[in-house]
């Protein structure tokens, strides 16, 4: 008798276990029209644009009444490792954060585990939205896109803290570009003598060093130079640069140097980006490293409002602009495992329409829409200071993020910046290890 | 009691073996179902290329022959080893030391409480929160050298010197707590006639603990010893709260470079390949320091 | 040197040096302070704001802010917090526990009465079993989770997790079955007891020293992995207490209050679980139980 409770409860587990491995939510029927009843859309996304995504949930649960939407919120960590797994399970999410430049969307491609978006860019024709270059960036080799980009960051920026500058009489250039390191090198030890930690940059956060190259290199390098430097890794373009030309290891010696003079706050290489995010809300930094939605982040950390102002790094070649850098990686797609890939479809036109990109601007605190807009559209009831950089980008140009552009595999530099940082390697040899693994990707694509 | 009292014969309360056998099973099973199982299936995925979709091509050695002519593979090993030993030591000498600090008296009783506190705090609470606290500026232990004088600015897990030594000592803070207790329990099971006789013969608290303590509580030491080398080379949450196995890939051990091969650079065949490596290492540990274990037991 | 303090007469059996009993009072002073001097430094700083964070890290000062607690359990954007995490935490550990508990004692105690021989070889089993490193099986694991589909699961995990929990269940409860009073069985075998009522009517409840033990260093073990539950469980919402803390500053965008009140609450609630339970866990330990 004991012994028959006792298979049961063997039984039971091994039932629990295959129960716990079915899915409620029901499967779309293609035959029938759209209904939310009963449906749940799970959407993933980043802290920053979950805001936005759920602004846009809203509208399309009144178009479909009785949808349910679940948001799920992943770090950056998650979206450059684990997030494959989720998106090929069963428990994929119906609209998935997948940055285009990040391991996982490659691999993704590869097993043909997305679906072809084809129709969402052609209901807000983001063809033309995007403009030639980004469209053609985001499709596959196979000319179709699996990707809709919902929102540029403006990234490389170095955010100052005004109350700071101003307590210690420091001068910032009218135009925010810092013209040599001298005139930086006057700033960062400035703040040093006040006893606040100058330039925050998150060493151990494995990109946050890389920015800093990303927002030089076009300061360094030709645009002929840094077109092939971003597409050379494709064994259809010739490579006509190699990253042991100066106009590349200028960037990485111009970064030691700054790392020798004690630009960045101690222990950066010791902080990820939370933590020197944390060290800047706090006040305890004058700059932070950041990008178009830092000084929300920091604001909402702080829980004051932070008065701050945006500067650039200054440049290699002198004379030379150095500009916010373009990221178009924020982009989400549909896994072929999505239960209601109809439904997300439809939250996609929705996010992507140009009404949606104008407001997403102010949902999101300040982040660059992905699609070009009307000026009117753009600044309309729009907070003065969180449309500054954007205004900046949009009068004086963006550039390519190299980083943001090439595979992870290539574009991660911070392992090796921070060698170059420590004594154990030099910017030449750094070339050389970027030349090999360029020449690996050119022999597997 | 009788001590093994089933391994006496003929009694009426015998359980037949197929019984026995049978209700033995699951667990049995269990365990061979997610150790064994898996750890074949290691072995068969580290002759093969798996990007963590799709099919798995095989390969042959390639994985094998990647991490053997890859200089950072040996590095690892080299800092695997590093941690291991420098943790595993400093985990068995302090708990011994902790352990004979707090044989007798009433205080005894709650300090063996409080000092097992850092083996019950999950182990990522207690690196996340010691990463924080070594931080320059704004963590506590600079907060506290700052007080003192002595600046607050150090910035040890920021230093590919330095950043291996810090993790070590963290995991010697919460590693030490529980052997503390196996240590304590091997004192208390020395009979006090022992000490009363030593101490007629006129020998002092040190001498005690040297002549009399140590060499009895040896053989619990060999074996905590071999257990802490096997559980430290294992080790994974402190690094990775941590460090993640920087700055400059200077605390990069064994586990946390498989987990980042497999899970971050989805290279599943060559992360295979590394946990069958790092197995036979870790078999060869145990097999030297079994050996060595029981010699000293003997 | 601090003085030693004078040694009381009634522990007659230690009359120390001087200099040796100083030593060990500063060793006991320094290494308690060492280790409750943390978990004092997470309560006040999990009270504490960011900005009174990095003014006074060591949290004496500031204002006080009880606010965090709520905001960790929300969760930064009330999808994923403390709340849930707990939830799937407690989940992970039950599920835990009773495969563990349910399966462990019965091979502990049935292996304890084969013939010597066989005992050993059944026994082999969970021997060899912990020689195998973690490392070696996540990603078996991984693959096993994505063929049945039970990636994210809090409750499959806490499965294989009790699994994982047998050998070293096994090991112990079975050195303690060894010793167990033969005449207790031979009274239950007059009573007409068949010997699986046996096991259970008689030999669980005469053994609940030693189940609580081993469940209790069980449930430390379980209540503090990340290594495979950071492969088995993404989502942010099937995530477990330490997985969430590792996630948890990324998640807040580096809000240090609700961090530390998130440490607060995966810290305190075991250690009082440990405090109630001390003498069973100890006991556990000198029975012969690692980790």
């Amino acid at each position: 008798m004991k012994r028959r409770s006792y298979l049961a409860g063997v039984a039971g587990l091994a039932a629990s276990l295959v129960l716990t491995a079915c899915n409620n939510g029901g499967t779309e029927d293609p035959s029938e029209p759209l209904s939310g009843a009963g449906k749940t859309l799970v959407v993933q996304g980043s802290a920053y644009f979950l805001p936005v995504f759920k602004e846009v949930g809203a509208q399309l649960q009144q178009q479909l009444p009785g949808l349910q939407i679940r948001y799920d919120e992943l770090t950056g960590e998650q979206e450059s490792s684990t997030n494959l797994q989720v998106v090929t399970s069963d428990a994929a999410p119906d609209v998935a954060d997948i940055p285009t430049n990040l391991p996982p969307y490659r691999t993704l491609l590869k097993a043909q585990q997305l679906i072809p978006l084809d129709d969402v860019w052609a209901a807000n024709d983001l063809e033309n939205g995007y403009g030639k270059g980004l469209a053609n960036s985001l499709k596959a080799d196979d000319g179709r896109p699996y990707v809709v980009s919902y929102s540029r960051t403006l990234y490389g920026v170095v955010w100052y803290n005004k109350a700071i500058f101003s307590k210690l009489n420091i001068t910032v250039p009218a135009d925010h570009q810092i013209a040599s390191m001298a005139d930086l090198l006057t700033i960062t030890n400035a703040l040093r003598a006040g006893g606040y930690q100058p330039l925050a940059a998150g060493g151990a956060s494995n990109y946050h060093l890389t920015w800093i190259l990303d927002s030089l290199l076009p300061t360094s390098a030709t645009s002929e130079q840094l077109t092939n430097f971003v597409s050379n890794f494709n064994s259809k373009v010739p490579v006509t640069v190699d990253y042991t030309d100066p106009s590349f290891t200028a960037v990485l010696d111009r970064l030691k140097e700054m790392y020798d003079n004690k630009v960045f706050q101690d222990g950066t290489l010791g902080m990820d980006s939370p933590t020197t995010n944390a060290l800047f809300a706090s006040g305890k930094a004058g700059m932070l490293m950041g990008h178009d939605l830092s000084p929300t982040g920091a604001k909402k950390t702080s829980k004051t409002d932070l008065d701050l102002d945006f500067l650039f790094l200054p440049p290699i070649n002198p004379g030379v602009k150095t500009l916010p850098v373009n990221y178009a990686g924020n982009t989400l797609a549909i896994p072929k495992k999505a239960k209601n890939p109809a439904i997300a479809k439809e939250f996609l036109k929705l996010l992507m329409s140009k009404e949606n990109q104008a407001k997403a601007i102010k949902w999101s605190g300040g982040a660059a829409p992905a699609i070009d807009l009307p000026t009117s559209l753009l600044t309309e009831g729009k907070p003065a200071n969180e449309m500054a950089l954007l205004s900046y980008g949009a009068a004086n140009g963006t550039r390519d993020g190299w980083a943001s552009i090439v595979p992870a595999k290539l574009g991660t530099t911070d392992p090796y910046i921070e060698k170059l940082f420590t004594g154990k390697m030099t910017a030449a040899e750094i070339g050389k290890a970027l030349n090999g693994i360029r020449d690996e990707l050119r022999s597997s694509s | 009691m009788t001590p093994h009292a089933f391994r006496r014969r003929g009694t009426t309360a015998k359980v037949p073996w197929p019984l026995a056998l049978m209700l033995s099973l699951p667990a049995l099973v269990g365990i061979v179902v997610v150790f064994l199982v898996p750890f074949v299936g290691t072995i068969r995925l580290s002759f093969t290329t798996w990007f963590g979709v799709g099919e798995a091509q095989p390969v042959g050695l390639r994985n094998y022959d990647a991490l053997f002519s890859d200089p950072t593979f040996y590095s690892s090993i080299r800092i695997t080893v590093l941690y291991t030993l420098l943790s595993a030591v400093g985990i068995v000498v302090l708990a011994t030391v902790t352990a004979m600090s707090v044989r007798r008296g009433r205080l005894a009783t709650v300090l063996r409480i409080v000092w097992f506190l850092p083996a019950i705090a999950p182990g990522a609470a207690v690196a996340v929160f010691w990463a924080f606290a070594l931080q320059p500026v704004s963590g506590a232990v600079n907060g506290l050298l700052g007080k003192v004088g002595l600046g607050n600015t150090h910035a040890w897990l920021a230093s590919p010197r330095h950043a291996i030594y810090v993790v070590v000592a963290v995991t010697i803070w919460a590693g030490v707590a529980f052997p503390f207790l196996l240590v304590v329990g091997a004192i208390e099971r020395i009979a006090p006639e022992i000490y009363e006789a030593a101490q007629l013969d006129g020998a002092g608290a040190a001498r005690q603990a040297y002549h009399i303590t140590l060499p009895l509580i040896r053989p619990v030491l060999a074996m905590v010893t071999v257990l802490e080398l096997i559980w430290n080379f294992n080790s994974f949450t402190t690094v990775w709260a941590m460090t993640k196995g920087g700055p400059a890939e200077a605390t990069n051990t064994l586990p946390v470079r498989l987990y980042i091969d497999a899970f971050q650079n989805f290279e599943f065949g060559e992360a295979a390949a590394l946990g069958v490596l790092t197995s036979v290492i870790l078999v060869a540990i145990g097999l030297v320091g079994l050996r060595f274990a029981n010699r000293s037991a003997a | 040197m601090k003085p030693s303090p004078k040694s009381s007469p009634k522990r007659s059996l230690k009359l120390p040096s001087s200099a040796g009993a100083g030593a060990s009072w500063l060793l006991k002073i320094v290494w308690t302070l060492l280790i409750v001097v943390p978990f004092v430094q997470i309560i006040l700083l999990s009270l504490r704001s960011m900005a009174s964070i990095y003014n006074d890290p060591l949290g004496f000062s500031g204002d006080w802010v009880p606010r965090n607690f709520p905001d960790a359990w929300a969760g930064p954007s009330g999808t994923a917090g403390f709340g849930l995490y707990t939830r799937n935490s407690v989940l992970v550990a039950v599920v835990a526990l009773a495969v563990s508990t349910a399966l462990g004692s019965l091979a502990a105690y049935f292996t304890a009465t084969l013939p010597p021989k066989w005992r050993r070889r059944a026994m082999l089993v969970p021997l060899i079993a912990t020689t195998v490193p973690t490392i070696a099986l996540l990603i078996p694991f991984f693959q096993a989770f994505n063929l049945l589909g039970t990636l994210n699961s809090p409750s499959a995990v806490g499965v294989l997790y009790g699994l994982l929990c047998l050998p070293t269940t096994v090991l112990v409860l079975h050195a303690f079955f060894l010793d167990f009073p033969e005449d207790i069985r031979e009274a239950a075998a007059m009573d007409g007891l068949g010997h699986v009522e046996t096991f259970f009517r008689m030999v669980l409840p005469l053994s609940t020293g030693p189940l609580g033990a081993v469940g209790l260093l069980n449930l430390i073990w379980v209540w503090g992995e990340t290594q495979i539950g950071l492969v088995l469980l993404h989502s942010s919402d099937a995530q477990t207490i330490p997985l969430g803390l590792l996630s948890f500053q990324g998640r807040f965008v580096s809000n240090l209050g609700p961090m530390f009140a998130g440490l607060a609450m995966a810290t305190v609630p075991i250690i009082v679980v440990y405090i109630v339970f001390h003498r069973s866990i100890n006991k556990g330990i000198s029975l012969g139980g690692f980790r």
